[in-house]
């Protein structure tokens, strides 16, 4: 039996180079790099959750900050943490920072030289913010600092002998910090703070994580978890109700709003994903009607 | 008596720690406490571990010329320039001396995870994009009701994580939504009458939901509300707070139930493979 033949387009495309479809996704992310495409952004009740909650905070408030990503996620997920930290020092909030993976270490420190030292002059190291750095055992240092945080953090990130720190004085456990904030990009990350951490002390969580991740934290929301901030989307939102809660400081054209920025080229390269996926399924369909039985003994 | 001890061991830590989830005060708080700092300070020691497997392994590698041992090699240079930075400290302002701590501006180690290590982790991952895309143009296609199913699933909420999510749908009154919502209840009620599709249940809690939506949404608007529910950002939300978090949740309860059942069977002395074999 002969088979029926296909236009010569529907041909080319079955069997179309692969380096056509990068050169594609390319171009999708490079234009709008080059011309620096934004759009507008509406929040979503998850992340307008995360917002209010850091701004229902009095004064003052102490917010633990775990850093728990690493340079891969980082475009992703910086622009949150980032977002976190400015929010929380434009609240005149007591920062502490930590990390569970070995290069959050390495992340808080640009997020301190960027966003505090650069944006945040007055803010003292000790007083305002501290680092107490990184301590492997992943969910092991939740549960110690849940009862004690002296027992596994003697010194802070620089060597400073925690007593010798004027924020660290009344803080001996997790249950004196006020709220815990976590960005996270996998294991040990918000779903381990949630159950180890925030569960066992009572104390309120929020966090944002990559977008992949984010579904498997939804049945934690929102009694468990008060807020998630899921992929560049939501990071993006989040820097847009910044810029509406502060519109003396900050504008949607400051380049410090890096997940705006970013999600011209994410737009872009899902719209030609979703391109890639519609043109398949015609392909799929005009040869699966004619040389359907070859075509799917051949993709099983 | 070689399997007797660990046995012995297991049954007693993992009793301490379940009786301290229900019993939280001393001594097994503080046991439980003890406890966790040992397991922080056996995690510390894999990373010691894990650098040695990482040197005996490519050294061998290197040693006897095998396919690729030039990647080895680049490994070993790369991971003992780190060790030695880090380790020693160097780098920093010289006007301070050679030696500074590794969050001190300047200093090398900073300097190799700025402009070697965070740019190279970042461009491996960042060609997962390439790979979606050409992953989506092959693989993703409509062969059954299942796939068909989460394409479509898959295409609201990749275009509801978009502008263009927004302005397809946005602009729909909710009255429109609303009158649509109920035409579509009224065609899955003439097929349920006509017991065209086998899954009556199925349909019928479709006709529930629509039904019911509609009527809710016809009260918001009355009310002098807005409602929406067939908009695409709508509809992501839908999917991600419904049937996505059932899913969710079946699966968590799963998983937890293994854990449960794998930990007794680990207290208990019934799972012994991670004890090896008596030959080892």
């Amino acid at each position: 039996m002969t088979q029926k033949q296909h236009p010569w387009m529907i041909e080319r495309l079955q069997t179309i180079d692969r380096r056509w479809i990068f050169l594609f996704m390319a171009v999708a992310v490079i234009l709008p790099m080059s011309f620096s495409l934004t759009f507008d952004e509406a929040a979503t009740p998850e992340v307008k959750a995360t917002y209010q909650l850091i701004n229902e905070l009095p004064r003052g408030s102490r917010v633990l900050v775990s850093f728990d990503f690493d340079p891969p996620s980082e475009p992703e997920l910086k622009p949150m943490a980032d977002s976190f930290v400015r929010h929380l020092c434009q609240q005149k909030q007591k920062i502490y920072f930590m990390a569970l993976w070995p290069m959050g270490q390495a992340e808080t420190l640009d997020t301190v030289n960027r966003v505090i030292n650069q944006e945040f002059p007055s803010y003292t190291y000790g007083q305002d913010y501290v680092m107490l750095g990184f301590k492997p055992g992943g969910q092991g240092v939740i549960q110690v600092v849940v009862s004690e945080i002296r027992a596994l953090y003697t010194t802070d990130a620089l060597g400073t002998p925690i007593d010798d720190i004027p924020m660290m004085q009344n803080v001996k456990k997790l249950n004196d910090i006020d709220l815990i904030l976590n960005i996270s990009a996998g294991f040990p990350g918000l779903k381990e703070w949630i159950q180890f951490g925030a569960d066992r002390s009572g104390v309120a969580i929020a966090g944002g994580l990559t977008a992949v991740s984010a579904p498997l934290l939804y049945p934690y929301y929102p009694k468990q978890l008060k807020g998630i901030i899921g992929g560049l989307k939501a990071a993006a939102e989040y820097e847009s109700l910044l810029i509406d809660g502060y519109p003396e400081v900050y504008t949607r054209d400051s380049k410090m709003f890096a997940a705006i920025r970013r999600m011209g080229p994410q737009t872009l390269a899902h719209l030609v994903i979703i391109l890639f996926i519609v043109v398949g399924n015609i392909c799929y369909f005009t040869t699966s009607r004619s040389g359907g039985s070859r075509l799917k003994s051949l993709e099983k | 008596m070689r399997r007797q001890v660990p046995l012995l061991i297991t049954f007693v830590v993992g009793m301490v720690m379940l009786t301290e989830t229900f019993v939280p005060h001393p001594p097994f708080n503080e046991l439980n406490e003890s406890l966790s700092i040992t397991f922080d300070v056996l995690a510390a020691f894999a990373f010691v571990l894990g650098g040695g497997n990482l040197v005996k392994i490519h050294l061998a590698k290197i040693s006897r010329r095998e396919v690729g041992w030039g990647y080895s090699l680049v490994t070993m240079a790369g991971f003992f320039t780190i060790l030695v930075i880090g380790l020693f400290k160097l780098g920093g302002p010289p006007e301070t001396g050679f030696k500074h701590a590794l969050e001190a501006d300047g200093t090398w180690f900073q300097a190799t995870y700025e402009y070697c290590f965070r740019p190279l982790q970042a461009t491996m991952f960042s060609l997962l994009a390439f790979f979606v895309a050409s992953a989506s143009y092959r693989a993703f296609r409509a062969k059954n009701q299942e796939a068909t199913v989460l394409l479509i699933a898959a295409l609201i909420i990749l275009i509801g994580r978009t502008l263009l999510g927004t302005a397809l749908t946005q602009f729909l009154p909710g009255s429109l939504e609303l009158l649509f919502s109920a035409l579509l209840a009224y065609v899955a009620w003439e097929k349920y009458r006509s017991k065209l599709w086998l899954s009556l249940v199925g349909l019928g809690a479709i006709i529930i939901f629509l039904v019911g939506r509609t009527i809710y949404g016809y009260l918001i608007l009355v009310g002098g509300g807005e409602f929406h529910h067939l908009t695409v950002p709508a509809l992501v939300n839908w999917i991600m707070m419904v049937p996505q978090l059932a899913g969710q949740r079946a699966i968590m309860i799963g998983i937890c139930l293994g854990i449960i059942s794998m930990s007794l069977r680990l207290i208990l002395g019934v799972e012994r493979s991670y004890l090896g074999s008596d030959t080892n």
